[in-house]
């Protein structure tokens, strides 16, 4: 009886319109599909995340079809979540546009055959068809699409170029000629899942997706798998000519860039030019006239005025609308004077350093380093996105492969790293005590950054993965998909933190209202005066450094302070718990008990450096 | 053209981590799971040909896996068995 039984593509999870149709496309990661994208959808485009991950899909639509972006995979399964929602979002598919860079058809049809094998309609776009020309790599497009037996179109997406045809044959996508051998075991399968789709992907042995159906995964995967890679040898073996071995210029500049003896200067060189850009124009210069001018100078006294004539000026509600902390003040100000540009001009830097293919050789570059501190080289990604904002840092900390790693990451950018706002405050504090003082406070970090990451290391239970990652080809980017997506994201980013920051502040108001936050301020006195040789205003720097990184710098710049003075307290500050931004999306990420592990750990940390570095000053 | 060096035996089989510069091998096995799984997807699981870029001093070893460029860290080139190639052999 089952074996009669073959169902259509699984629309388990479909939530749109049912008149709709909805095209998914699935590709590689670095193969040009979010610009394919932006081709076939142009305007409108939703980002959101996927439900109970913090990975992001886009929408977006032409005409009544609605086209769904993955996350680039090289494989649909449950490797690591951006697979899953790559999985989970292909399933919904009425067509699969798969989006195959013609360069290296060797590792992208591994996942075409397997959206071939699950019996999806698929279409195939044979993107950067120019550049493998270039390489001298040819594919014959009409035995591809025997072989496959889907619809196979040539695209240059970042021209445009079939663009149009790939839309005119979306209506040919098909299933394709999958493994026979595979229907023996399939085909039974089918019938409990309700579709060859997710009967392949339970005898891939996809636990996730087996238990949805009360099913055992099989352990069939690495034969399966074995099987698909020999396919796919077969097909490019057949398809393809290459008439020069591509290496040029790339090539030595690649290795250039992950030798530690020319890539550590590189990557040196980067992070100036990083805080040149971030620390020094955008954060002093841009934040001055979108804060400063802007926000201080017209919005905030617009909004006092407003709020004034409703609620009487030293009311409750006032101060907490308009006070020092109000959610239409300080938050507004704060979330589009500071963060929006801040983020803004990071997600550009980090879009650029994607499209480059500079990004995975940083990390290969990071590899040995921090492999000592129970991370590998991938953690350069949200380490460097710490340096601009520990929030934007700590989401993207979901790129690790394990807890542990994420656990470590999030803890070293709490701790260790000065956001880039806060970089701006301490650098122009520092400009007046000299040089040997700012470097002074860079090695006590990195001092701390080791030392905090080889303790996690050997206290952290469970394994940490290793480095295996693909490099792309070094590319100039595009500055139309570089401005796209970083767009995108400083859009999801607002979103996102905006909701944490508003709580934060209102929490922080009413501490302010009810006095507690004068309490604390007294309370703490001993330990600043006492323990760091601070004058007693201090702990107003260090309670408004748990509301904004940077505030609690700025808190010393009135201050008459000596030259050791304001090394530890600068010191003191980077290393207190982490804004109030991050600490709720900490809490988000990672939960209460870790949370709370940190504020201990930052809190005692800091005053212990403070004072253990207050001491050694003065027997200098 | 002859044999150059002969890779360090680690417990039978030679490992990813002992191959040279400019050297070839093929696949033999990955002695862990999550990365058998990835590099099957690469390209480069059981039965793959690789060459090596480069080997960054105790760092990741680059690789050559059609025209594609792979870093595999060196703690996990350990757990990959290999067969070296010669070098100027066609597979």
């Amino acid at each position: 009886m089952a074996t009669c039984h073959t169902p259509a593509p699984a629309r388990a999870h479909a939530k749109a319109p049912t008149t709709a149709r909805t095209i998914v496309l699935a590709g590689n990661p670095n193969v040009g599909k979010s610009v394919v994208f932006g081709a076939l959808t142009g305007t409108y485009v939703d980002v959101s995340n996927f439900p109970g991950t913090t990975v992001e899909v886009y929408r977006g639509r032409r005409g009544d079809l609605e086209i769904v972006d993955t996350p680039g995979v090289y494989g649909v399964g449950s490797l690591n979540d951006e697979e899953a929602v790559a999985r989970d979002v292909i399933l919904t598919a009425d067509a699969v546009v798969n989006v195959v860079d013609a360069v290296h058809p060797e590792r992208d049809l591994f996942l075409t055959l397997q959206l071939v094998d699950m019996g999806l309609p698929v279409i195939v776009a044979l993107n950067m068809a120019d550049e493998a020309r270039k390489q001298g790599v040819v594919i014959d497009r009409d035995l591809l699409e025997d072989l496959l037996g889907v619809p196979v179109v040539e695209t240059v997406a970042v021209k445009g170029a079939g663009i149009d045809e790939l839309l005119a044959r979306l209506p040919e996508a098909r299933p394709g000629r999958a493994d026979p051998a595979l229907d023996a075991e399939v085909l039974p399968l089918a019938a409990r899942t309700g579709s060859r789709a997710e009967a392949v992907l339970v005898l891939e042995g996809d636990a996730v997706v087996a238990e949805r159906h009360g099913l055992a995964p099989r352990a069939s995967g690495d034969c399966v798998y074995a099987a698909r890679r020999a396919r796919v040898n077969d097909i490019v073996g057949h398809v393809l000519t290459t008439t020069t071995e591509g290496a040029g210029l790339g090539t030595h500049l690649s290795y250039l860039m992950m030798h530690p003896l020319t890539g550590i200067p590189m990557l040196g060189a980067l992070l100036w030019l990083m805080y040149k850009v971030l620390g020094q124009w955008v954060a002093r210069d841009l934040v001055g006239l979108t804060e400063g001018t802007l926000m201080k100078g017209y919005y905030e006294p617009f909004v006092r005025g407003a709020v004034a004539h409703v609620f009487a000026a030293g009311t409750a509600a006032n101060t907490f609308l308009v006070g020092e902390f109000g959610i239409l003040t300080m938050t507004v100000t704060y979330l589009l004077g500071v963060i929006l540009p801040l983020v803004a001009g990071f997600y550009l830097l980090m879009a650029l350093l994607e499209d480059s293919g500079y990004l995975p050789r940083i990390a290969a570059l990071a590899d040995r380093a921090l492999t000592s501190l129970g991370l590998n080289g991938r953690a350069v990604i949200p380490l460097i996105l710490g340096l601009g904002c520990v929030t934007m840092g700590t989401l993207t900390t979901r790129i690790l492969g394990s807890k542990r790693e994420r656990f470590i990451a999030t803890a070293l950018m709490a701790i260790a790293i000065p956001c880039s706002a806060q970089i701006a405050v301490i650098t122009a504090l520092m400009a007046r005590v000299g040089g040997w003082y700012a470097l002074g406070y860079f090695a006590v970090l990195l001092v701390i950054f080791v030392v905090v990451g080889t303790v996690l290391n050997k206290l952290t239970p469970g394994v940490s993965t290793d480095l295996l990652i693909d490099l792309p080809p070094l590319r100039v980017p595009r500055i139309g998909n570089v401005l796209r997506k970083s767009g995108m994201k400083v859009w999801h980013f607002m979103k996102e933190v905006s909701v944490f920051f508003l709580v934060g502040a209102a929490v922080i108001s009413v501490l302010s209202i009810t006095g507690a936050l004068a309490w604390v301020q007294t309370v703490a006195q001993p330990l600043t005066v006492g323990w760091l040789h601070l004058p007693k205003e201090a702990a107003t720097a260090f309670v408004m450094g748990f509301v904004r990184r940077d505030f609690g710098a700025a808190g010393f710049f009135t201050m008459h302070l000596t030259s050791a003075q304001l090394l530890v307290a600068m010191v003191t500050i980077t290393l207190f718990v982490p804004c109030i931004a991050s600490v709720m999306v900490i809490l988000k990420e990672r939960g209460w008990r870790y949370l709370l592990g940190l504020f201990a750990a930052s809190v005692g940390g800091a005053f212990l450096v403070g004072g253990l570095l207050t001491r050694l000053l003065e027997v200098l | 053209m002859q044999q150059r060096k002969r890779n360090r035996h680690h417990s039978g089989e030679p490992t990813l981590d002992t191959m040279r510069r400019g050297e070839r091998c093929r696949v033999l096995g990955i002695d862990d799971d999550r990365a058998r799984g990835q590099a099957i997807r690469f390209g480069m699981g059981e039965g793959a040909t690789l060459s090596c870029i480069t080997k960054l001093p105790a760092g990741p070893i680059v690789l050559r896996s059609g025209r594609q460029e792979i870093a595999v860290g060196r703690q996990l080139a350990r757990r990959i068995r290999i067969e070296p190639m010669d070098a100027g052999a066609v597979c």
